[in-house]
């Protein structure tokens, strides 16, 4: 296993590439990730603070409560469908990443910093 | 609006016979799958050959278990708004696997859940916290269905319980040592299928009745309810700000926790095809979640209060009940063929649940506390173990479940399921990805404080002290995630400041890192290079399988 070159991680993770890669993930991760997570603590709070509100009538008898929750299910939609937009960007930039990394030895094989050592 | 509902329980003729058409047709798909079951990567991960789309729809198939596509109409039959939280709060926990997990996941992870954490921190440790957190899961999560199947086949076949939970046991097993992944992921598509036909025929037949008006359903529901149009709004079920927001919060955290569901994110061939995946998993859980508000409010609307003593403690029956009523009502034949075929779907759905958690307790029993223990690599020994430590999971299942029997409370148990994937197992996981400093040590007493948080506050809880569902316990909080998974990440936290540093578990960071973020070095992923330990054997193209 060892004949076989490991690809510099340290050096890749530092690189121009990459980095923009991570930039952008991590922009509209985190975001994305911020922005459901609120959203549906927000609801939980109005659900467990303001029952009363929460019981009032939207439109006929469909309550605040339960237009809420279906709200939940679009934005579970509209999530999934913004990250699916966004991840063709993601796959190119990976690529780019990969393109600069391309070593002089034929192929690598992984052998991890712990799987093969002897921690 | 009444229903005698003496039928139920009593020997069906033909739900059995449509159970055993059910069964054949899984054993077909067995027999095929094993065909093509030669190494550990096959039976872990299906070859990793399984089109993104379908490992979409058969993770949503892992999803919808009995305790979902049943028990979310059933609590909303018996609560109504409130039966809905916890169906809202696991459909939403898919983003956090999309935006956080499912592609570092593919790109990182060979097999398991330890695999991710083992690139960065000492694997030895490592493997064995996650190995233990995945037994408990899985483990706990496995007997609360086998509970719940053997009462649902008592009720809707007459078979009695003893051999339903034999039934399901043999077959979950036989399924995962002859068949693999591939077997269980596609035993789960047909299910997801089946079950997303019966809830949107349900659905129509139940809107029709109340010409397509979402109030005329909601008032007729209300009316049928003592509590009245209290059950269209929020507080008859979760009664308290810290219940609801608790109970969310585990749901929520605790779906994006499970071994069984990350794992099957091994099964596709990249990181794209992961995230593919979960947009169509999420796609059918949305319709699914918004559908079962028209099956719950509509059973209640359509069954009436009368049948509460029939739909069972937990409301499971509602379903079944409803589509029979929708058939034609009891005795009639339109009502007994909808009453089988609906009960068949709720059957595929029990075995292939259990089959995906068997796999996922027996990769941590053979890949993680196995081949890591014993220093052995090759693939074709770990398949052998593999397909051991099924039977042996099955077995303990089974007995462990024909031993617990009725008498004991599911809910406590899926609770406990939940609330461990999301204080024991969500926070190391997350946080081996995205924190640098992170170090074995963090992962270590992060498990553990998560783990015992757990217990305590579940043995605190209503449903355990201090008798069973009895009243003056120290916690009202049945799934206690508010508390627990805080403490979780504290536990992770404070391991890594207060343990020394570790340079070699830091500088390992950019390598999972890159791994995760690009996919290099991953299997079939763009370096092409397999980090297998044995490249010999997992290297060599394979058929496509599926």
């Amino acid at each position: 296993m060892s004949t076989h070159a490991e690809p510099d991680w340290a050096a890749l993770a530092r690189s121009p590439q990459f980095r923009e890669l991570m930039a952008s993930r991590r922009r509209f991760l985190v975001a994305g990730t911020a922005f459901y997570s609120l959203y549906f603590l927000a609801y939980l709070c109005l659900l467990g603070f303001a029952p009363d509100t929460m019981s009032k009538y939207l439109f006929g008898s469909v309550t605040y409560a339960l237009a809420g929750g279906m709200s939940l299910v679009v934005l579970a939609f509209v999530m999934a469908f913004l990250h699916a937009r966004k991840s063709g960007e993601w796959e190119r930039m990976a690529q780019a990443v990969l393109a600069g990394a391309q070593p002089t030895e034929p192929r690598f094989t992984k052998v991890g910093a712990h799987e093969g050592s002897t921690r | 609006m009444t229903t005698t509902l003496a039928a139920i329980g009593d020997f069906n003729g033909l739900a059995v016979a449509v159970f055993a058409v059910v069964l054949a047709t899984t054993l077909v798909i067995t027999w095929w799958a094993a065909k093509r079951n030669r190494s550990a990567t096959d039976f872990y991960t299906a070859g990793r050959g399984v089109a993104g789309a379908f490992n979409g729809i058969a993770t949503a198939g892992d999803y919808l278990s009995a305790s979902t596509f049943l028990g979310y109409a059933g609590l909303m039959y018996l609560f109504g708004f409130d039966g809905w939280i916890i169906g809202l709060g696991a459909m939403l926990s898919f983003l956090p696997v999309l935006y956080l997990l499912a592609d570092r996941m593919r790109n990182a992870g060979k097999f398991t859940v330890a695999d991710v954490l083992s690139y960065r921190l000492r694997r030895r440790p490592v493997r064995i916290a996650a190995a233990i957190n995945a037994l408990l899961i899985c483990g706990i999560y496995l007997t609360a269905q086998l509970v719940g199947a053997g009462s649902l086949i008592e009720a809707l076949a007459g078979i009695s319980f003893t051999p339903a939970v034999l039934i399901c046991g043999i077959f979950m097993v036989v399924y995962v040592v002859f068949g693999g992944m591939l077997a269980t992921t596609w035993v789960q598509i047909i299910k997801a299928g089946m079950l997303m036909t019966a809830g949107i025929i349900i659905s129509i037949a139940v809107l029709a009745k109340f010409n397509f008006s979402p109030s005329e359903l909601l008032n007729k529901a209300a009316a049928e309810h003592p509590e009245g149009k209290a059950i269209l709004g929020p507080g008859t079920y979760l009664t308290t700000p810290a219940l609801v927001i608790s109970t969310g919060l585990t749901i929520f955290i605790g779906t994006a926790g499970l071994p069984h569901i990350l794992m099957r994110f091994f099964t596709v061939p990249d990181s794209k095809a992961a995230r593919v995946s979960v947009v169509w998993t999420i796609s059918i859980i949305a319709i699914f979640t918004a559908l079962v508000t028209v099956m719950g409010f509509g059973a209640r609307a359509i069954l009436g209060g009368g049948a509460e003593e029939a739909v069972g403690k937990g409301g499971n029956l509602a379903a079944p009940l409803l589509a029979q009523s929708l058939g034609g009502g009891e005795g009639t034949a339109g009502g007994d063929i909808a009453l089988a075929l609906f009960s068949a779907a709720a059957f595929a759905t029990i075995l292939a649940v259990v089959a995906g958690l068997v796999i996922a307790a027996s990769g941590a029993i053979a890949h993680d506390l196995w081949a890591n223990l014993s220093g052995r690599e090759d693939e074709e020994s770990e398949r052998k173990v593999a397909r051991i430590a099924a039977i042996g999971v099955g077995v303990a299942a089974i007995v462990g479940t024909l031993l617990v029997g009725t008498g004991f409370n599911v809910t406590v148990l899926v609770s406990m399921a939940f609330v461990f994937a999301a204080s024991a197992n969500f926070p190391p996981l997350i946080l081996a990805l995205t924190w640098r400093r992170f170090n074995t040590t963090g992962a270590l007493v992060g498990v553990a404080f998560g783990i015992v948080a757990s217990v305590v506050m579940i043995v605190l809880s209503p449903p355990v002290w201090p008798g069973p569902d009895s009243q003056g316990s120290p916690s009202s909080l049945t799934f206690p995630g508010l508390v627990t998974i805080p403490i979780g990440f504290l536990g992770c936290w404070l391991g890594t400041v207060l343990g020394k540093a570790d340079s070699e578990d830091e500088a390992s960071f950019d390598e999972l890192l890159v791994r995760s973020e690009t996919g290099l070095g991953a299997e079939g992923g763009p370096a092409l290079a397999p980090h297998a330990r044995t490249p010999e054997v997992a290297a060599p193209a394979r058929e496509p399988v599926a």
